[in-house]
C-alpha cells in the first residue's frame, strides 16, 4: 500500500508540475528574444563557439537578461539527455535554435520542423543529412560550418615560397576523412597551380617511409586533415627538415612540433558569424535560402625556428598577423 | 504539455527495453555486464547501415536484436570459455565492439535523417499517438517473452545459476549455456532498442552508448523501490514504470530550469532516494553485485 501510495505521489507530482510549467511559459511577454543553444560536450573548440555566439549577438545590442534569453543545454555527452534537450526544445516557444556541433544538431533537425535553426561548427552538414546542399539548404536549417581552411592553408605556403609546385600529400586510403580532405585540396590546389604527387600510408608506422619515397620529387609537404598522417605527423616532419622542405601543417600541433605555419580554426568568430546569421533570420530571411557559411577567418602559427633552418624570411605581414609564434 | 509528456514516456518505453535487458543480467543472472555500453551501439550501428541501405525500418527490431546477442555471447565466450572474469570479460568485448562499430559505421556518425525510419511511419513529430501506442505493444511483448521465458524449465535453470553456480552444477544445470543465452538475450534487447532509439533521434554516434549502463541501473533501481514483491511478473512490469518515471523526472529537471548538465546529479539523486525508499536490503543487494565480482 505504501508502495501504491507514493507511485502515486510522483505521478501526480510530475503531472501538475507539467502543468504549472505550461501556464506559466504560456504568461510570459513576447518582448524578449529566446534562444536555444545545445551542445553534446564541453571541449576547447565548442564552448568557443558558444562564447562566440553570445558575443556576436552582444554585438548587435543583444544582452543576455535584458532583451534577450539565452537556454544553454549541455548533454555531458549522453545521448538520452541530448534527446530530452531537443523534446524541451521542440515543446519550447523559443524564436530560434543553435545547436553547436553534429550530435546537437542532428536530434533538433529530427524535431523541430516549424521554427528556424542556425547549426554551428558542424564540419559537413550534407553528410550529416542535416541540409539537401550547402548552396541551398532548404527547409528550416542554415547554419555555419568548421571545415578545415584547405584553400587559406595551400595560400599561405605560397605567401611563404611562392616559387613551389610541386607538393606531397601522404594519405591512408581506408579513412573516409582522408579522401575527403584529399579531393578537397586537390581541387583548391589546382586553382593555386600546384602539383601533386600522393603516397599512400595504412597506419602511423608507414607515414615515414611514405614520405620518404617522394621527399626527393616534391618542393614542399602538406599535411591532410587525416587521422594516420596527424598521428605521424612528426616523421614526416622529421624526413621533411632533413631534406630542407617545408611543412604546412593542418593544424596548431603540427606546427608545434617542426612544421612551418598553419592556419586553424577561430572559434569565436565562426560563433560570431553563426549568431549573424540567426539575426538574419529573426529578420525575416528564409533559413532555407541562406548558404551554409564556412569558416572565413583563421588564426596563424608560425614555427620562426623551422624558418630559420630552412632559410625562409617570414614576411612581416605574416608575423604581425601571427596569433603564435613557436621559437 | 501534451507532447512534451510524450516524449518522455517514448524515451521511457524505449529505455525500458534496455532496462529490462540489465535486468537480466545484473539482477537474474547475477552477472554485471558492461558490454551493454556498447552492444546499445552496435544495434544502432548495423540498424542504421541497414536502413540506409533499403531495409524497412520495422525490421530493425530482428537485426539489433541479432547484432545485440553476437556482442553479447562475445562477452560470454570470453567469461565462460577463456575463464576471464565478468567485469574484465564485459570491458574487453565493449571495446572489441567498439572497434567493429567504427568500421561498421566508417566513421563516428552516420545521419539517418533523411532516410526512411520507423518515426515516420507514425508521423512523429506531429501525432504522438501511434509511436507510443506501438512502443507499449513492443515492451509489453518483451516483458511478457520475459516472464514467460524465466518459468520455463531453461528459465529455472538460467535463475539457479544467477542464485548459486556452484550448487546449480551439482544439479548438472550446464551454467555455462545459461550464461551464454541469459547474456545472449540480455544484449540482444539492449541492441534492439539502440536500432530503435538510432531511428527515433535520426543518427547513430560512435558515442552514444556512453552512460547506458549507468541510465539503466538507475531506471532499475527507481522501478524496484516501487514494490517490496520479488516476484518476476511485478518487476518487470515496475522497471517498464521506473524508466517512464525516470525520463519524466529528467524532463521535468529540464522544464524546472535545470541545465543538462545538472543531470548526473539528478541521476545520483534518483538512485539514492530510491535506495532508501526500497529499504536496506535492496542497497545490500547491489553492493554484493557491483563488488563482488
Amino acid at each position: 500500500m505504501k508502495k501504491i501510495i507514493t507511485f502515486l505521489f510522483i505521478v501526480i507530482a510530475s503531472v501538475s508540475v507539467f502543468i504549472f510549467i505550461t501556464r506559466y511559459k504560456s504568461s510570459n511577454n513576447k518582448q524578449i528574444l529566446r534562444v536555444g543553444i545545445s551542445q553534446i560536450i564541453s571541449h576547447v573548440g565548442i564552448d568557443a563557439v558558444r562564447d562566440g555566439i553570445v558575443a556576436g549577438f552582444e554585438a548587435k545590442g543583444y544582452k543576455n537578461g535584458e532583451n534577450i534569453l539565452f537556454d544553454f543545454q549541455n548533454a555531458q555527452g549522453e545521448t538520452s539527455i541530448n534527446q530530452a534537450i531537443a523534446g524541451k526544445f521542440a515543446n519550447s516557444n523559443y524564436d530560434i535554435f543553435i545547436p553547436i556541433g553534429t550530435q546537437a544538431s542532428q536530434a533538433l533537425v529530427n524535431l523541430i520542423k516549424n521554427k528556424p535553426i542556425v547549426f554551428a561548427s558542424v564540419t559537413d552538414p550534407v553528410t550529416a543529412g542535416l541540409v539537401a546542399s550547402k548552396e541551398k539548404p532548404g527547409g528550416n536549417v542554415t547554419g555555419t560550418s568548421d571545415m578545415t581552411l584547405f584553400k587559406e592553408q595551400l595560400e599561405l605556403l605560397k605567401k611563404f615560397q611562392p616559387e613551389d609546385k610541386k607538393i606531397g600529400l601522404v594519405y591512408n586510403p581506408s579513412e573516409s576523412n582522408s579522401q575527403f580532405s584529399l579531393q578537397e585540396t586537390k581541387k583548391y590546389g589546382a586553382e593555386l597551380g600546384y602539383e601533386f604527387i600522393t603516397v599512400p600510408a595504412n597506419n602511423t608506422g608507414e607515414v615515414m617511409s611514405a614520405a620518404r619515397s617522394i621527399v626527393n620529387k616534391v618542393d614542399a609537404f602538406y599535411i591532410l586533415a587525416d587521422n594516420t598522417v596527424i598521428a605521424g605527423q612528426e616523421a614526416l616532419i622529421k624526413v621533411a627538415l632533413e631534406a630542407k622542405k617545408p611543412v604546412i601543417a593542418v593544424e596548431q600541433s603540427g606546427v608545434e612540433k617542426g612544421a612551418l605555419a598553419t592556419i586553424g580554426i577561430n572559434y569565436i568568430k565562426l560563433g560570431e558569424r553563426t549568431a549573424e546569421m540567426a539575426l538574419n533570420v529573426l529578420n525575416g530571411e528564409k533559413p532555407g535560402d541562406i548558404p551554409i557559411l564556412g569558416v572565413k577567418d583563421g588564426d596563424i602559427f608560425i614555427n620562426s625556428k623551422t624558418a630559420k633552418l630552412l632559410d625562409i624570411t617570414i614576411p612581416t605581414d605574416l608575423l604581425e598577423q601571427a596569433k603564435q609564434i613557436y621559437e | 504539455m501534451g507532447s512534451l509528456f510524450f516524449t518522455s514516456v517514448e524515451l521511457g518505453l524505449l529505455y525500458a527495453i534496455v532496462v529490462l535487458g540489465v535486468f537480466l543480467t545484473f539482477r537474474i543472472l547475477n552477472f554485471p555486464d558492461l558490454t551493454v555500453d556498447s552492444s546499445f551501439v552496435l544495434g544502432a550501428a548495423v540498424t542504421t547501415i541497414l536502413i540506409r541501405n533499403g531495409m524497412p525500418g520495422i525490421l530493425s527490431i530482428f537485426v539489433g536484436f541479432m547484432a545485440g546477442f553476437l556482442g553479447g555471447s562475445l562477452t560470454a565466450i570470453l567469461h565462460t570459455r577463456l575463464g576471464i572474469g565478468k567485469i574484465l570479460s564485459g570491458i574487453l568485448s565493449m571495446s572489441i565492439l567498439y572497434t567493429i562499430n567504427l568500421r561498421l559505421m566508417n566513421g563516428p556518425n552516420v545521419s539517418l535523417l533523411n532516410q526512411p525510419r520507423i518515426i515516420e511511419i507514425f508521423k512523429i513529430p506531429t501525432n504522438h499517438f501511434y509511436l507510443t501506442l506501438f512502443l507499449i505493444i513492443v515492451v509489453l511483448t518483451i516483458k511478457f517473452f520475459i516472464d514467460w521465458f524465466l518459468q520455463t524449465e531453461f528459465g529455472l535453470w538460467l535463475r539457479a545459476t544467477g542464485n548459486n553456480e556452484i550448487t546449480s552444477q551439482s544439479f548438472s544445470i550446464n551454467t555455462k549455456l545459461t550464461k551464454f543465452v541469459g547474456i545472449g538475450i540480455s544484449n540482444g534487447l539492449v541492441g534492439l532498442a539502440g536500432g530503435l532509439i538510432t531511428q527515433y533521434q535520426g543518427f547513430s554516434d560512435i558515442n552514444m552508448g556512453v552512460g547506458t549502463v549507468i541510465l539503466s541501473l538507475a531506471a532499475l533501481m527507481l522501478g524496484e523501490a516501487l514494490t517490496s514483491k520479488n516476484k518476476i511478473p511485478i518487476l518487470t512490469f515496475v522497471i517498464v514504470v521506473g524508466s517512464i518515471l525516470y525520463q519524466l523526472i529528467v524532463n521535468i529537471a529540464l522544464q524546472l530550469g535545470l541545465a543538462g548538465s545538472d543531470l548526473k546529479l539528478i541521476t545520483a539523486l534518483i538512485v539514492i532516494i530510491s535506495l532508501l525508499i526500497g529499504g536496506k536490503n535492496k542497497y545490500q543487494f547491489y553492493e554484493k553485485k557491483l563488488f563482488n565480482n
